[in-house]
């Protein structure tokens, strides 16, 4: 299973892929749609100042207030060359104690489900140290089997830090350690180069084993006092706390430890005016069971500039009865708001509906999905009854598979005939990484006998494998097939060997059903349909399908 | 007479008059997406856009009607890579900003070719990243780049030369695999 693999680049090829890469970020960008008013007011205006700064300025006099005090972190240094950019949120974090970071060597989302756990923990730490080499998006640092939840790990305090800020998608501010902390500023007003904003959050940061991590956000505006996690919930995460924000409101966000996804809808919450805390209170709904960040902020919005903000980790399992699918893999701040709902598969058709991330209650209307290039297109019903189509790639079971609907695949299996002598096309498969530490064998010929679902991926068959030769999982994925471009998926920077490629990309990747396409023999391809699922890695697909029934 | 860009209809000499609206509908689209290369949201660009077209019309610079693209281009690639350099922005696995068009169903394979590439073009020096992205983006000719970055041609050609060589270091072989 080795040799070259992959085409040697011209020279020549990088002019037309640096065009062919503007094109496509040009493509991305198009003016808004009061850009004309924005503008005449820009060239209007003697002085810039940013929208931003209306508000802020309450916020920044609140600071001010603070730190005069000698509140939190005390004096307050900053250093040009320790400037880091971050992002914003709020925060104050239910901190997680240093002793807690001993097994923190990676971070990952707890498994639903116990069954595979020891396999998975191996596969899951793999993957996300892999992962934490290379991306910043990957931040999450799972911890070993504890309540633990910490940031990103990174040999500098300021680097995770910064790591941490990325995984909240903080993008827009300063970091500076001092004594272990970090403090975190929102950038100055723009065009004033060198100007500092108020100070919007302390991380504070715990020495691992492996380097260091954020344990806990706090900020002088916003402070969570309680966040439901590290146990059992009923479906909502309960969210306590105290602060202020522009006109009284805050929004409360849960961002995975993991991978920076949004694991639920925004929830905006009512809280005191500016400089008058108040309480609030926030029902977050989950699926799954996740290791996550809840961040309380005093505004979402993405206005370049950091506001105060609270973070505390939390791990929970959620028990709530499967409410149909949910949106993953969607930012917070999609420009859409969320996953467009459309008339048709592809992007070609009309999209008349937005489904914010993390929203639930999703439920497919057809057995098989579409193909359309290179992805796959469910034909959903939405939570308001509407039917419209989606981007398989953001779609997620709601909850692990179960033994009982993995027995109702087997049957019926047999009944239609695809299912050989041997062990059932679709099980049980820890896969996140253990598909290819592990690899589970599946028949040939299990794999050729049924047609429909498809794929966004392909894979050719050994040459030599017969319709009932084994197949082995390993062989299947395995990592000499994969072209490193398409294991670079979602943001994936770069990795060292493709087998972490594979690793960090299956790792993402939480569950998966292999179909073949045709019946006919003398296509030799095998398709995978992967699907990801809040809960970790488990078989879907033709199981939700059986669950419908 | 007006000439276009091939790729970006862009009005690179027109008799345009240079009232704001006119110079809206010639340039405010192009100037955005131009920003794009080195900002990862919409607001960000746009606000990098209007500063150059503030200063424009704010007359401190005597620009002939008509030749106005060259100076916002300079302006929106000086204001981008300030900003840039200001904030050390961080966005190598940010796939989906505000603002942006493609958001979720973009597939992963071309938004992560098209996140290396930008950020190895950003961490280029200065003058290179921009006559990388003039001449691969908006398809200018030497002497068009030449007079947006006030420099001599031949240090367009220099700066295209290591700006290249550099890429390839910082990208190296490309990933594409043959047969799919």
């Amino acid at each position: 299973m080795s040799g070259p693999r992959r085409s040697e680049r011209r020279d020549d090829q990088l002019p037309e892929r640096l065009s062919a890469a503007f094109r496509s970020q040009a493509e991305r960008f198009e003016p808004s749609h009061d850009s004309y008013a924005r503008l005449a007011e820009a060239v209007n205006r003697p002085v810039r100042q940013s929208p931003a700064l209306t508000w802020l300025r309450p916020a920044i006099a609140t600071v001010a207030v603070a730190v005069a005090a000698g509140a939190g972190i005390g004096t307050l240094l900053l250093r040009a060359d320790d400037v880091q950019s971050v992002g914003t949120g709020p925060g104050d974090v239910a901190a997680t104690a240093p002793g807690d970071a001993d097994d923190a060597a990676v971070g990952q989302p707890e498994l639903a489900d116990g069954a595979d756990s020891s396999a998975d923990a191996d596969a899951d730490a793999d993957a996300a140290s892999t992962a934490d080499a290379e991306s910043t998006a990957d931040a999450g640092t799972p911890l070993g089997g504890d309540d633990a939840v910490l940031g990103p790990i990174r040999s500098t305090e300021l680097e995770a830090a910064e790591a941490f800020l990325d995984l909240l998608r903080l993008t827009n501010g300063r970091a500076e350690l001092i004594d272990g902390r970090v403090a975190v500023r929102s950038f100055g007003e723009p065009g004033e180069a060198g100007t500092d904003g108020p100070l919007v959050a302390t991380l504070t940061v715990v020495e691992t084993e492996d380097g260091f991590a954020v344990a806990e956000a706090t900020s002088d505006t916003v402070a969570i006092d309680e966040a439901t996690g590290g146990e059992r919930t009923d479906g909502t995460l309960t969210v306590r706390g105290t602060g202020t924000g522009f006109e009284g409101g805050l929004v409360v966000r849960l961002v995975s430890a993991l991978d920076n996804r949004s694991l639920a809808p925004v929830v905006p919450v009512s809280a005191g005016a500016l400089g008058e805390p108040a309480p609030f209170s926030a029902d977050v709904p989950v699926v799954g069971a996740e290791r996550a960040w809840v961040v309380v902020s005093a505004d979402g919005g993405a206005d370049g500039v950091i506001d105060p903000f609270a973070a505390t980790p939390v791990s929970y399992r959620s028990e709530a009865d499967p409410a149909g699918y949910a949106v993953v893999r969607v930012d917070l701040d999609d420009v859409d708001g969320g996953l467009k709902v459309r008339r048709g598969p592809g992007v070609a058709n009309e999209a008349f509906d937005v489904l914010p991330p993390g929203s639930v209650g999703i439920r497919r209307a057809a057995d098989y999905p579409e193909p359309v290039g290179d992805d796959l297109w469910w034909s959903i019903v939405t939570p308001n009854g509407e039917q419209g189509w989606v981007n398989s790639r953001f779609l997620a079971a709601p909850e692990p598979v179960s033994e009982r609907a993995i027995a109702e695949v087997a049957a019926r299996l047999q009944q239609t005939g695809l299912a050989g002598p041997g062990p059932p096309l679709v099980r049980r498969a820890p896969v996140a990484v253990g598909s290819i530490a592990e690899p589970i064998e599946i028949p040939a010929r299990e794999l050729l006998g049924a047609r429909g679902w498809t794929e966004t991926r392909s894979i050719p068959l050994p040459a030599a494998a017969g319709p009932t030769e084994q197949v082995s999982l390993e062989d299947f994925l395995l990592v000499e097939r994969w072209s490193t471009a398409e294991l670079q998926m979602d943001g994936s920077f770069s990795y060292p060997s493709d087998e972490q490629a594979a690793r960090a990309y299956f790792a993402e990747l939480s569950s998966f059903v292999l179909v073949p396409e045709t019946s006919d023999g003398t296509d030799r391809r095998i398709f995978v349909f992967l699907e990801a699922t809040p809960a970790g890695p488990e078989v879907a697909g033709i199981v939700a399908e059986v669950q419908q029934r | 007479m007006a000439t276009l860009d091939r790729n970006h209809g862009e009005a690179i000499a027109s008799t345009a008059p240079s009232t704001l609206p006119a110079l809206y509908d010639q340039h405010y689209r192009s100037m955005v997406k131009l920003a794009s290369m080195y900002v990862d949201d919409r607001e960000t660009a746009e606000e990098v856009v209007q500063d150059a077209f503030a200063e424009l019309l704010a007359g401190t610079y005597h620009i002939e009607p008509g030749r106005e693209a060259p100076y916002l281009r300079k302006m929106v690639l000086n204001g981008s890579r300030s900003l840039l350099r200001k904030r050390r922005v961080r966005r190598l696995h940010t796939p989906d900003d505000p603002g942006l068009v493609a958001a979720a169903e973009e597939t992963g394979v071309a938004r992560s070719e098209r996140e290396r590439i930008l950020q190895a073009v950003r961490r280029l020096p200065e003058k290179q990243a921009a006559v990388i992205i003039l001449r691969y983006y908006l398809d200018l000719s030497e002497a068009d780049i030449a007079e947006t970055l006030g420099i001599a041609r031949g240090s367009v050609k220099s700066h295209a030369h290591r700006g290249l060589a550099k890429l390839e270091k910082l990208l190296g072989p490309g990933d594409r695999e043959e047969g799919r």
